[in-house]
């Protein structure tokens, strides 16, 4: 009996030793990992933390005092000054009046046509998918020029119609994709039902299927509004008056009128920012599920 | 009472409106408001007695019901009386009742009455509404079509021939929808060929505004002024015009419907046709925008081209032979080259990392996640700007902390980043790597949820470490994931434009193609600038086609 039982305790001594040992280890892993992860964020977090603490000085304070003196005061007079004087406001609205009918336009039409590619069998079908396709990984550079051209002819060059309309159509591969591979998943039943009940087919289409594939448009939208909003290379082609830039050739802009004064360069880059980072923070899931998506599977 | 005597009482009525008034009024100076108050007094007159001819002696159009041998009315084939459907070709012909035509109000809602309301509004608005201003005085429709046909004054210069058109569509328009109105079996084809008439007359207006610019006749310099400022009545008839000329789609759109509702062959050609309807305007704006450009962009890199105003001229295979041989271009396709290696290197292995680590359970994991990905929001200026105030020789932070660290000094020439002209290159690719980790880590960690845990535990059951377990089963695993990044990688390091544009403006050995394609633009030598864009595309159609391949692959197996 004893010895049965010594054993036990020796088993369940044991036990509880190398649970402790374990636990000990894991312990000093998680901290371990932990300081790895933080020091590696702080790293990468850096400009950005950078660039905010400059928004908040003046450039004397940074002369004088060196990077990384406490600022002498925090000020946002930098904020206000990019915000009025150098035009970020103007440069902000201009980038909404591009992207927002730039982005409705888009999906509506990428939507359409995902819907035709998705749920019907016609001829043509693969291969206009894969013009789409296609045409998703294009380089810009090969559409400047004639599209500078075309948006010339159709008297559309320096205006803000000219940059909404390629931005519709060149993100529409991208959307069709996208929207295509969801669309194939919805249950056909749904719709078959509709039909029966003697539904029009693009009725079937708007209050059904877009209904229907919101998380996908969602994700689209969240994507496409970044990389529109962020656009530089279209505006640099296709408008030339400073009054029509967006946020982003106007940063360029800001850049040259202010060289030296990087709180106010700075501030204004913030600025610039604040709409996708508020989109960011707000719908993360939606613009991480849409780089998904659009990677292809 | 015979029909065609009304279609020829209200043709000749048009035909007086559009010809005799401006003529008369055209003597008596030049306010186009008296014009415009008399032709549309007139108008109105003709009209009063127009509609009231029509609404007394048009006949009631019926027939007599072949089995109940009650009437029938024209517009609405059914008997009343016991309900036999008559055959839709059903052509109504006036006969009389008792020795008397019975009367049937006209149908005044329909696209005939709606085209002769166009009509009526286009003519006096071309008649007698200011079509040109100038200094001096304003001129009307009415004028310039005098001056169209006799071309006796100076103004004969705003009255080219093409300007005949529109009076005489309108004309021919009027007497169409007339035509309609008073034959209701006819009404639905009177439209189509109404709408189709109006073209004509919308002629002038392409001409004027497209057409006419590529001549090589100068025009007065006020034509121009006229032409940015046009007036109220050239405003209103090319817009009555256009609505005349699309119209009949109120027609033809429930016409359309109810032949595909009733025929077999409209019901295939409806099924068949759904697709088709749904793809039409995205992929016309698809073909426009973006596939025609693309192989346009090969036939510009062969001319030569110095701008919008100018027209590309032929010159053959110059550019490229001067590409190759010049040293800017193969220190673009250098750092490109450069770019892409790095590119497909270090994001790639760091964002693998980074998804590896975070593919395990982390408390906040979400907020470590959420910092790599907050590049990726930020746009190329911004980036820029902050890599450059990050780089700043005597300010920035990285020699502040390298000064702090004691490594250099600050005050004695400090490495100068993206100013020397060494490592300047590599300066902005770190910059764009840093957006892109968080991409391919955004990648990864999609393909490492897809992973099934069953294979990894049977891993584990088989006693694999993690190195073995990465090594052997995750990595294999994640091939496809890594493709794809890999090509992403690839296109973007080749279109990259937007982090050297601003930094360097290529200068400090940092031109990429991109950036050299936006300088010969700048230039006026687009001709140069397509050539530039099209090796680019070369390049990378090789990895779009690999792209292209996997996913076609994935598209037969499904």
């Amino acid at each position: 009996m004893t010895t049965i039982a010594q054993a036990t305790r020796t088993t369940k001594q044991r036990q509880q030793e190398d649970d402790l040992r374990s636990q000990i280890f894991s312990i000093f892993w998680q901290v371990i990992k932990y300081a790895f992860l933080i020091g590696v964020t702080l790293l990468w977090l850096l400009p950005l933390f950078a660039t905010v603490l400059t928004s908040f000085r003046t450039m004397d304070d940074i002369t004088v005092n060196g990077f990384w003196s406490i600022p002498e005061r925090f000020t946002v007079d930098k904020f206000t000054q990019a915000w009025d004087q150098a035009d970020i406001r103007r440069y902000l609205i201009n980038s909404f009046i591009i992207t927002i009918p730039a982005l409705v336009g888009m999906l509506f039409l990428s939507s359409m046509s995902a819907y035709a590619l998705a749920r019907y069998r016609f001829r043509g079908n693969r291969f206009i998918y894969f013009t789409y396709v296609a045409g998703m990984m294009l380089p810009f550079q090969i559409l400047l020029l004639p599209v500078f051209r075309l948006a010339n002819e159709l008297k559309i060059y320096n205006t803000h119609g000219a940059l909404i309309m390629i931005h519709t159509a060149f993100q529409l591969g991208f959307c069709t994709f996208v929207l295509r591979n969801f669309m194939r998943t919805v249950p056909g039943e749904i719709l078959d039902a509709a039909r029966v009940d003697g539904c029009g087919e693009f009725r079937i289409f708007l209050q059904i299927m877009l209904p229907l594939s919101l998380p996908s448009l969602a994700a689209v939208a969240t994507l496409e509004f970044t990389w529109v909003f962020n656009d530089y290379l279209w505006a640099l082609f296709l408008l030339s008056e400073q009054q029509l830039q967006p946020i982003t050739a106007g940063l360029a802009t800001l850049q040259g009128q202010y060289h030296a004064d990087w709180p106010l360069i700075t501030a204004g880059a913030l600025l610039a920012t604040l709409p996708t980072v508020f989109l960011f923070i707000f719908l993360q899931r939606y613009f991480i599920q849409g780089l998904t998506l659009g990677s292809g599977k | 009472m015979d029909f065609d005597i009304l279609l020829y009482w209200g043709v000749t009525w048009v035909i007086v409106g559009a010809f005799v008034t401006p003529f008369l009024f055209h003597q008596k100076g030049r306010d186009p408001w008296n014009g415009a108050l008399a032709g549309a007094a007139l108008g109105a007159l003709g009209g009063i007695i127009l509609l009231a001819v029509l609404w007394y002696f048009v006949p009631f159009r019926q027939k007599s019901c072949p089995v109940c041998a009650g009437t029938v009315r024209a517009v609405d084939p059914v008997c009343q009386h016991c309900g036999y459907e008559l055959a839709p070709s059903f052509v109504a012909r006036p006969v009389s009742v008792g020795g008397q035509y019975s009367r049937e109000p006209l149908d005044f809602f329909n696209a005939n009455f709606l085209a002769l309301v166009l009509c009526t509004v286009t003519l006096i608005a071309f008649l007698y509404s200011p079509w040109f201003f100038d200094d001096n005085a304003t001129y009307n429709g009415g004028n310039l079509l005098v001056q169209a046909v006799f071309k006796d004054s100076f103004l004969a210069d705003f009255a080219p021939d093409t300007l005949l058109l529109i009076p005489l569509s309108l004309l021919i328009c009027g007497g169409l929808s007339i035509w309609g109105l008073v034959s209701p079996s006819r009404s639905g084809l009177a439209s189509v060929l109404t709408s189709v008439v109006a073209l004509g007359g919308l002629y002038y207006f392409i001409d004027f505004f497209y057409i006419s610019k590529g001549s090589n006749y100068q025009f007065p310099q006020w034509y121009d002024l006229a032409k940015d400022d046009p007036g109220r009545g050239f405003n209103i008839t090319m817009v009555t015009m256009a609505a005349l000329a699309l119209h009949s789609l109120v027609v033809v759109g429930p016409a359309l419907r109810r032949w595909m509702a009733r025929s077999q062959r409209g019901a295939r050609l409806r099924r068949n046709m759904v697709p088709y309807l749904f793809l039409l305007l995205p992929l016309a704006i698809y073909l426009v925008w973006i596939i025609a450009p693309t192989g346009y962009t090969f036939y510009l890199s062969l001319t030569r081209w110095a701008g919008a105003n100018e027209s590309p001229s032929y010159i053959g295979f110059d550019h490229y032979e001067h590409l190759f041989g010049n040293r800017v271009f193969r220190e673009a396709l250098g750092n490109n080259v450069r770019w892409l290696i790095i590119f497909i290197t270090v994001p790639t292995t760091l964002g693998l990392a980074m998804a590896l680590i975070f593919n395990t359970e982390i408390r906040g994991g979400r907020w470590f996640k959420v910092s790599f990905y907050s590049p990726l929001v930020l746009s190329g200026p911004v980036i820029a700007l902050v890599w450059l105030w990050l780089y700043h020789p005597d300010k920035g932070l990285l020699n502040s902390l390298l000064d702090g660290l004691g490594v250099i000094n600050i005050n004695d020439n400090p490495p100068g980043w993206h100013s020397d002209s060494d490592v300047a290159i590599y300066c902005i690719i770190a910059a764009a790597a840093w957006r892109q980790v968080g991409y391919v880590m955004v990648l990864y960690l999609a393909g490492l949820k897809n992973i099934d845990p069953a294979m990894i535990d049977a891993g584990l059951v088989d006693g694999a470490n993690r190195v073995q377990l990465f090594r052997h089963i995750i990595f294999p695993l994640l091939a496809p994931v890594t493709t794809i990044i890999v090509v992403i990688s690839i296109i973007d390091s080749l279109r990259a434009f937007d982090l050297v544009q601003i930094m360097t403006q290529g200068n400090n050995g940092t031109e990429v193609l991109a950036n050299l394609m936006y300088q010969k633009f700048k230039d006026y030598e687009m001709g140069y600038a397509a050539s530039v864009a099209v090796v680019l595309f070369s390049i990378s159609i090789v990895f779009i086609g690999t792209y292209l391949w996997r996913t076609l692959k994935d598209e037969l197996e499904y």
